[in-house]
Order: C-alpha cells, then structure tokens, then sequence
C-alpha cells in the first residue's frame, strides 16, 4: 500500500504530469499489490471512469465495494485486509456514463477459469499454488477411457470417462473414485494431473476415478434420488462389469464438489453400505433451524435432506472428507455439520481454506482429500 | 561377508563409481522387487553400469505363483493379512506412546527424567512385542504351509540360485521395501547375500539391518508415527538406517530427533542422503551424506568429511 500513497502524494504535487505517473506506474507493477497481510487493488486504465467496484466472492464483506478515486484522475485503489495464504477471486466493475462493465483486471495476468468464463486472482502473500497440482516431467500419466451405459433411470445414454492409473495391470484390481462434475474437475482442478503426481509419489494409492457429469446438473444434483440411483444401481455396476474395481465399500468412493457434494452425501444415504469415502467439498448442505430458507426453490430439497439428516443422522458406514472455504457463505452449514459426521460416520475430516466456492480450492484440497480417502503406500517408499 | 550400503541412488548415484572402485568388472545380479510393476524397468541402471545385470525378478516370479499356486497364494494372503491386523494394534498402541514420550520430553526438557525414561523403554517394549508377535507369525507359516516343498516355489528357488551362480555381486534396490522384503524372504534369498559381494542401497539397505524402520513426518497431515515394518536380514547389525532422511523427517525438531534415537538405543540411527557409502565399519561422502541422530536432539555427521 506504501507504494500507492507514494502516487497519491506525486500526483498531487502542482505540475506533476498525472498521466506519465499513473502510467509509470502500472507498468513497473504487479497488481494487485500484496503486502504482508492485506491486497491493494488498483485500476487504471487512461480513459474517464465514473466509478469502480470489486467484485469479489468473499463471504463476510460486501460483495462490492467502491475502490477509491485518486483526486483529480481516473485512477481508483482499494486497500483490503486480506489473511495469509488467502485467494480471492475478483472481477472489477468499472463505470462508464452510467454503464457498469464486468471484466477482469486487465494489470494481473493470473486468471482462474470455471465453467462461467474466468475471474482475475488475488494471492495473499503466503499462497503458493501447491507443486503436486503444476505438471510433474517424471510422473506417468494414467489413461483415460470414455465410456458409456444405457441409463433406465435418466431414459438415455450418459458418457463418462475412466482414469486407470499407470502401470495398472491384468488381474489386479483397484479402489474407484467416482467425481461428480468430472468434465469441470478434470478442465478447472487439474484433477488428472493431481491424481498422476500424488499416485506417483505414493501418497495416493493408486485407483480408479471415473469422472461424470450431469446433463441437468443442478437438479440431477439437488438430493434427486434419481442421481442417487443411478450411482449405485446403474453406473456402479457397469463399472464393476468393465472395470477392475476392489470390492467393498472402503474401496468404493464418492465425491462432488458445492451441489456435487450434497448429491455424494445424499447417495451415500440413500444407499447405505455402498459408499465407504465420501469426499465433499463446499457442500451446499443448506438447512434451516427455523423459517425459511431464501435460496431459491432450486434448494428446497437439498434443505427438506439436510434438515432430516441432522435431525436424525443416520449411521455412515464411511470415512468422509469435507473442505470448505471459509469465504463462502456455506461454510456455516458446513462447520454445523462436522459434528454431525463426526458422531454418525466410521471417521470424519474437516478442512477449511481461506478460499472461496471455486475450481482452485477444490484442486488445492486434493492431496488432503485423496490421501485421506485412499492413502498410498508413501511409507513404505525409500528410493 | 563383504557388504557396501549406499545412501538413495535417486536421483544420482555413486553405484557405478563404487563398482568401479572396488574392482567388480563380472556380471551382477539385480533384485529390483522393491520397484514392483516396473521391477525390469532397469535400463538406466544396465545403461550405467559396465557389467552384465541379471535381474533375478522376483517380484514377477512371484506373480506367476500368484496365477499358477493358488492354494498357497491363499494361505500367504491370509497371513499376510493376520500381519496387517496385528498392525493396526501394534499402531494404535505406539501411537499414542510416542506421543506421550515427545510430550514428556517437550513439557520437561529433560531426557533423564525417570518418567521420560519409562515412556522410552515402554516405546521398546511395544517395538519388541511387535516384532516378536511377526516373527512368530512368520515362523508359523514357514512351519505349517512349508512353501520351500511347493514344486513351483522350489523351481523358482533353483532358477534364482542358477541365475545367481557366477555373479561376482549382488545388487538389491530400493523402492517398496515392504514388497522387496516379502519377495526376498519368499524366495529365501538370505542365504545368498553373504555368498559374494552385497550392495544395497536405500530400501535395500534398510533391509540388510535388523530391525526394518518406517517414517515419514511430511505428510498431507503432518508427522507420522515412525513404526517397524518387521525384521531385516542382520547382516548390519546395531544399526537403523534411515535413507532420505532430511527429506523425511523433521531434524529441526529436536525432541522429534531425541525420542527417535532413545527409542531405537541401543541402535545407532544413522541417516543417509544421496552419495553416502559404508563400507569397511565407516561411513565415507560429502559432508552430511551420512549422519546420526543422538540422543539430544542433535545430528551428527557420521562421514568425518
């Protein structure tokens, strides 16, 4: 922030040539600049501005807050407090006679993608992308085989496609991870690359992970007990069938991510015994304690499933792993519910990142969830 | 008995060097088992080496018994398994000991605190027990299910010793060291490490102590409970070795360091980074390649470089 009072104080000197100033300076800086535990946003881009906002995700603040005019320019910043090892995804709204335009900050080339488009990536000062999610050169890649089934149940064929590890060989089987949105963890976390480093390193044992994805996602995802269905009675069995997968349900994993993850834990409930790893990140495991919730009739059976599951947990015959980032506004529901699996499942993990409800949280709570899930003979390892 | 252990040979090694060195120009054999499915993956190695390498290919020997001795592979299977079940015990009980030892240690600051004292030998007495429970485990097997007398498993045993005559050296490798152990005793090998020239390196040198250690503090949760895998071959005797040491465990934390060298005394724990060599009672390398872990807390270099 230093720096950007430093501007402030020269541009306001009489005679000082503003513009070369302004363009001076955010062409020697990366922005945003970040300090040892706060972000200073700044735009500029030389036309008239009436007024920028950041966009942001970040549950607790408002969702947009007015960045500062720097007097008599068309530059704005905004000092924001921001903890160590945080990302926040942002976008600037930027007013123009009258007009707001969403758009990214054209002065910061990092870039995180969802299926949406992209949002601009502020790292606090401690974050570091973790090295097990960049392309490791002695890690083998696993293949990917697409493959599909007939579903009675969804009244049409559903693709899929299926990750066998490297060196996965003839009559050896082998646990399954079946991902919710695999198409998005496999384009926006990286999740291949995740799964042929931390299997290489032996941190994960090596498996099966098959990567689907919903065709009217939201409702299939909404505790739909057909989804749930179709997991275990149609897409598991085919699986089994064409597939070398381990039997019983330790080796029998289920996983998703916001709706991804309420459509794991529904599944795991509707089917008892069948799903022994349940990794669920960013649940949207919205519940009311009384009232109403406002979220919209798209929710209102995920709320109706959460309410009775913590009403009357029932057992869960299995290890689960939840993440949530402490941006989002879930992570209420998802800290409420960790005592909740605590009692009514064999083993329960929590994780909360100081993230929000995007692709990069997820990828980054991999290793944690995957090792958790189905550890790797890492020990055993002296090379 | 003439016996080389080699620190990691991962990314480099010293192997060749060594060889060299000691004037080993005739052909060596390889176990590799500790690689598992990539066991013949053993290019680099041949492309490094001058000498003929027979790779003696346990690991897929031992395959083929899987396919072809089913009965057998069920009762191994299932001793196997009664050994992962005593683990489980032996893991809940040394858990929560070496916590209670690292905390004795880091509330008090003192190792000769009698209560500290009692937690460490309370830590051996677990090891002991564990170890005593597996050999027994093993013994049992070996007496009950005689798997030397299986046509199959004596014709693997024969094509290993074949394969072994006219070596000048025995190379065992690294990797899965719980597999390169199993495929070893399987097929009893013991015996022909102290026929000729033995060099082992990391996992294969682990496997030539007594005592076979396993750990691993930097895991996606953080420090783990180091834990005995089972017996090794004692032909280094009084000693742990721990490879990769630096990368795996937490030296900085010095009660870490004391409770691990008082758990293992009266043993020498002796670390081993990449270009490290024992031979002949000494540790030779660069500065550091070997060390020791003393009972203060401290790492020593054991290489006098």
């Amino acid at each position: 922030m230093q720096r950007v009072l430093e501007l402030i104080t020269q541009t306001q000197r009489a005679g000082a040539n503003r513009r070369a100033l302004l363009d001076a300076f955010v062409h020697d800086t990366v922005l945003p600049l970040v300090d040892d535990d706060h972000a200073t946003f700044f735009y500029w881009d030389g036309e008239p501005t009436e007024a920028v906002f950041l966009q942001h995700w970040v549950f607790g603040l408002p969702s947009r807050i007015e960045l500062r005019r720097i007097p008599n320019t068309d530059a704005f910043w905004l000092p924001l407090d921001l903890p160590k090892r945080a990302r926040v995804e942002y976008k600037f709204e930027v007013v123009r006679q009258g007009k707001g335009r969403w758009s990214a900050d054209p002065r910061n080339p990092r870039r995180a993608y969802d299926p949406f488009g992209s949002n601009s990536v502020c790292p606090a000062s401690s974050y570091e992308d973790p090295e097990w999610t960049r392309p490791d050169p002695f890690a083998r890649a696993g293949t990917l085989v697409e493959s599909k089934l007939h579903s009675a149940i969804w009244h049409g064929d559903r693709t899929f496609q299926v990750y066998v590890p490297y060196g996965a060989r003839a009559g050896k089987k082998y646990p399954l991870l079946i991902v919710h949105d695999g198409n998005d963890f496999q384009h926006f976390a990286t999740m291949r690359t995740c799964l042929d480093n931390l299997i290489h390193r032996h941190e994960v044992a090596p498996l099966l992970v098959c990567f689907t994805s919903g065709v009217q996602r939201n409702w299939e995802y909404a505790a739909n007990p057909k989804q749930a269905d179709f997991l275990a009675t149609e897409l598991l069995p085919h699986l089994r069938a064409n597939f070398p997968v381990l039997d019983g349900p330790e080796f029998q994993g289920i996983m998703g991510a916001s709706f991804g993850a309420v459509s794991s834990l529904f599944a795991a409930v509707r089917h008892p015994g069948t799903w022994g790893r349940l990794i669920l990140q960013s649940g949207s495991l919205a519940f009311t304690d009384i009232g109403e919730h406002e979220r919209g009739p798209l929710w209102d059976p995920i709320v109706r499933f959460v309410n009775e599951f913590r009403a009357e947990p029932p057992h869960l015959d299995a290890k689960v792993y939840q993440s949530c980032g402490t941006f989002e506004s879930l992570i209420y529901y998802n800290r409420s519910l960790f005592p909740v699996f605590q009692r009514c499942a064999e083993a329960a993990r929590f994780t909360e990142a100081p993230d929000g409800h995007n692709w990069i949280n997820w990828r980054d709570r991999l290793r944690e969830a995957l090792t958790w899930s189905f550890p790797g003979p890492l020990w055993m390892y002296y090379e | 008995m003439s016996l080389t252990i080699l620190g990691p040979e991962r990314p480099d090694g010293v192997l060749p060097e060594v060889l060299r060195k000691h004037g080993v120009n005739g052909p060596v054999a390889l176990i590799s088992a500790g690689w598992r499915y990539d066991e013949l993956r053993d290019e680099p190695l041949r492309a490094a080496l001058p000498n003929e390498v027979r790779n003696l290919r346990l690991y897929d020997r031992f395959r083929l018994l899987e396919r072809d001795a089913p009965e057998l592979m069920t009762r191994y299977t299932a001793k196997q398994d009664a050994l992962r079940r005593m683990k489980d015990r032996y893991h809940l009980r040394v858990q929560s000991a070496v916590q209670c030892a690292s905390n004795l240690l880091r509330e008090y600051g003192t190792a000769a605190d009698p209560w500290f004292q009692q937690a460490a030998r309370h830590l051996r007495e677990i090891d002991d027990l564990f170890l005593t429970e597996a050999r027994a485990l093993h013994d049992g097997f070996d007496r009950e299910v005689r798997p030397g007398e299986h046509p199959l498993v004596r014709r693997e045993r024969e094509a290993v010793r074949q394969e072994l005559e006219g070596c000048d050296a025995l190379l065992v490798a690294g990797g899965h060291v719980g597999v390169l152990r199993n495929r070893c005793t399987f097929f009893d090998v013991g015996p022909a490490l102290t026929v000729r020239p033995l060099y082992a390196w990391s996992g294969g040198a682990m496997l030539m102590t007594e005592r076979v250690l396993l750990y691993h503090d930097h895991t996606a949760y953080g420090p783990g409970t180091a834990e005995f895998l089972d017996h090794g071959f004692g032909l280094l005797r009084s000693t742990v070795l721990l490879p990769h040491a630096r990368e795996r465990l937490d030296l900085a934390d010095r009660v870490n360091v004391a409770v691990l060298a008082h758990r293992l005394q009266p043993r020498v724990v002796v670390g081993l980074q990449n270009g490290a060599v024992y031979e002949n009672g000494r540790y030779t390398g660069t500065a550091g390649a070997a060390f020791t872990l003393s009972q203060d807390g401290s790492v020593v270099d054991a290489t006098g470089a």
